[in-house]
């Protein structure tokens, strides 16, 4: 209603006080038609071309205040000011046609009022609404602006954070991994004299923790039913890794309890230290793929050798999980860096799984199925959990986003962002189907020549 | 004598293989190593069945199903085993799992990942201590599980 009222009093405003043909002004584009701080006594109207008008803070930051365009009024808070001061600089946009009226032009009866003031209140008001909406959508443009470049600065000082603590962990687990490695060699070189140690020392070193505790504590009530074995000595052997059938043939062959327990732990510890090695190289890579991107060696990969890398390292994960592998009959390559896709899919892998054990599933399955076509290569990871809760579902790729209140390298939500931003590198994409019956991560990578 | 038994709580199997080989280098206690939450109560009440004298458990607070904190909790809040000393070995908990870990589990030392082995021996024989005492036990028949420090403190302090 208000408005209607205005746009009336605008069009009698236009009408009555800017139709004087010597009072019409032509500005190049450009050219400035008021000077902040300076003296104005005119309103113009805009027929033709527009202006903006920009203000000068005392910090000397420039913003821009207002957009004048045909129809509208220029000038109208220093003319009706007491001081007479513009508010802002206006210039012209683009070559402009102005009208204007100056204070020799008298005032018109009206039944608004017979003074000018009275008469250009509405459009008065109307100007000042105007330029406060623009000040406060400049306002929310800027903040969100603030937010993005914190986020950026964010992001880049974890990069280099973590390429920090990366370098760091990497010499250290360096040579964690080639001490473990040497101290290997040097124990094959000391048993190579006593073959059945040197079996039992392989043996354990290959195979690692592959008892449970229960496993361990049901081993132990066999080996003490056998006797001549005391309680001590039947627990330290129920932990080892060996066969019980092993275990005898060996006491039998001569070599002590003490001997074998010794020489199996030797080659089990050496087993966790490389394990471990590895597991925390891995974490490291992680986060170096997120801090600082390089270009990773790209060779001609077997797609269904990563994936089976990628469960082999997850072993100690899914043992509680049933992984049904689907390949396609050709064995698609593809131009890519193994590591770069092992951490894709582990990411994704391991999410499903965490996924499972958060909702207690009772019989938790993730399928793994490669599909090819002459264009495409498809991987799709697919858990049968619980799904993903749909105000979620927006946010899963976005870095600091997680589900998962516990854990150190899972819990900082950085595997989903990895993950993408890996696929897409290799100009690939993922989808992401999610219903209460289970999520599907389905990874598209195109073949391409090189 | 009866051997007093620690429980150790991990998940992954080598760090609870570990932990296990730490606390077997004490002698006179026996040590069962559990790999969640629901296996060590499981042995809990079997060893408690089986007459055993349960003194401490060590458990791991970020493992799949029941986490270290719940756990401990649901321990102290039942009183499954009076006099018991529990000790939370985390590589990570957060503010919320910490507050739960005092107010609720009341655990009685808290042990951060990486453990250093002599602090660890140290904070496991000075629990073992307390509860010697506290059972009525004559400490002078546990030798190797005293910790000398908090034998003096316990005995001049009263």
């Amino acid at each position: 209603m208000f408005s209607i009222q205005v746009q009336n009093q605008r069009e009698w405003l236009k009408a009555n006080y800017f139709r004087d043909p010597a009072k019409m002004l032509y500005l190049a584009s450009e050219e400035v038609l008021l000077q902040q701080g300076r003296e104005n006594r005119r309103i113009f109207l805009v027929r033709e071309g527009s202006l903006k008008g920009k203000v000068k803070t005392a910090q000397q930051t420039e913003y821009e205040m207002f957009m004048a365009k045909p129809g509208d009024f220029v000038g109208i808070p220093s003319f009706f000011h007491p001081n007479h001061l513009s508010l802002s600089t206006t210039v012209a946009i683009e070559d402009c046609v102005l009208s204007y009226m100056d204070e020799e032009t008298p005032a018109i009866h009206s039944p608004r009022g017979d003074t000018l003031e009275q008469q250009f209140m509405g459009v008065i008001l109307e100007e000042w609404s105007h330029r406060q909406f623009m000040i406060h959508h400049l306002h929310k443009e800027r903040e969100s602006m603030i937010t993005h470049m914190m986020e950026v600065r964010r992001m880049a000082s974890l990069g280099e954070l973590s390429a920090g603590i990366a370098h760091e962990l990497n010499n250290a687990l360096s040579v964690l991994s080639s001490a473990s490695r040497s101290i290997y060699q040097i124990v094959i070189r000391y048993l190579k004299d006593t073959p059945k140690k040197l079996r039992v020392f392989e043996e354990s070193f290959q195979s690692g923790r592959i008892l449970s505790s229960r496993e361990m504590r049901d081993r132990q009530k066999t080996l003490e039913k056998l006797r001549t074995i005391d309680e001590a000595s039947a627990r330290q052997l129920s932990r080892t890794s060996l066969k019980i059938e092993t275990i005898a043939e060996l006491l039998q062959s001569g070599l002590t309890f003490q001997e074998i327990i010794d020489t199996n732990e030797m080659g089990l510890r050496l087993h966790d230290m490389e394990l471990v090695s590895k597991q925390s190289a891995h974490v490291v890579q992680s986060m170096r793929t997120l801090g600082a991107p390089r270009p990773a060696d790209r060779s001609d990969t077997s797609i269904k050798q990563v994936i089976q890398n990628s469960l082999h390292l997850l072993s100690g994960d899914l043992k509680d999980v049933t992984v049904e592998e689907v390949y396609c009959e050709t064995d698609p390559h593809l131009m890519v860096s193994a590591t770069e896709l092992v951490q894709v899919f582990v990411n994704l892998i391991k999410n499903a799984r965490d996924a499972l054990i958060q909702d207690r599933i009772q019989n938790p399955v993730i399928m793994i199925r490669l599909e090819s076509t002459e264009e495409t290569i498809f991987i799709s990871v697919i858990d049968n959990a619980l799904g993903i809760a749909a105000e979620n579902l927006p946010n899963i790729f976005s870095p600091s986003f997680t589900t998962k209140k516990m854990g150190l390298e899972f819990g900082l939500g950085l595997g989903l962002g990895i993950v993408k931003k890996i696929v897409q590198s290799y100009d690939g994409r993922i989808e992401v189907d999610s219903s209460p019956k289970g999520s599907c991560f389905k990874v598209c990578l195109p073949r391409k020549k090189f | 004598m009866k051997a007093p038994v620690i429980i150790c709580v991990d998940d992954q199997r080598e760090v609870l293989a570990a932990l296990y080989e730490e606390l077997d280098s004490i002698k006179g206690v026996r040590v069962v190593d559990c790999e969640s939450a629901d296996e060590a109560l499981e042995q809990i009440h079997e060893l408690l069945d089986g007459g055993e004298w349960i003194a401490l458990v060590v458990c791991d607070q970020i493992m799949p199903g029941t986490k270290g904190v719940e756990f401990l909790s649901y321990l102290k809040a039942n009183q499954i085993v009076p006099g018991l000393k529990t000790v939370l070995l985390t590589g990570l908990a957060t503010q919320e799992d910490t507050i739960r870990a005092i107010n609720q589990a009341r655990v009685s030392h808290y042990i951060a990942k990486p453990w250093d082995s002599e602090y660890l021996l140290k904070t496991v024989k000075s629990l073992l201590t307390e509860w010697i005492l506290e059972a009525g036990l004559n400490h002078q028949d546990y030798p190797d599980l005293i910790e000398p420090d908090t034998l003096y403190s316990l005995i001049c302090g009263e």
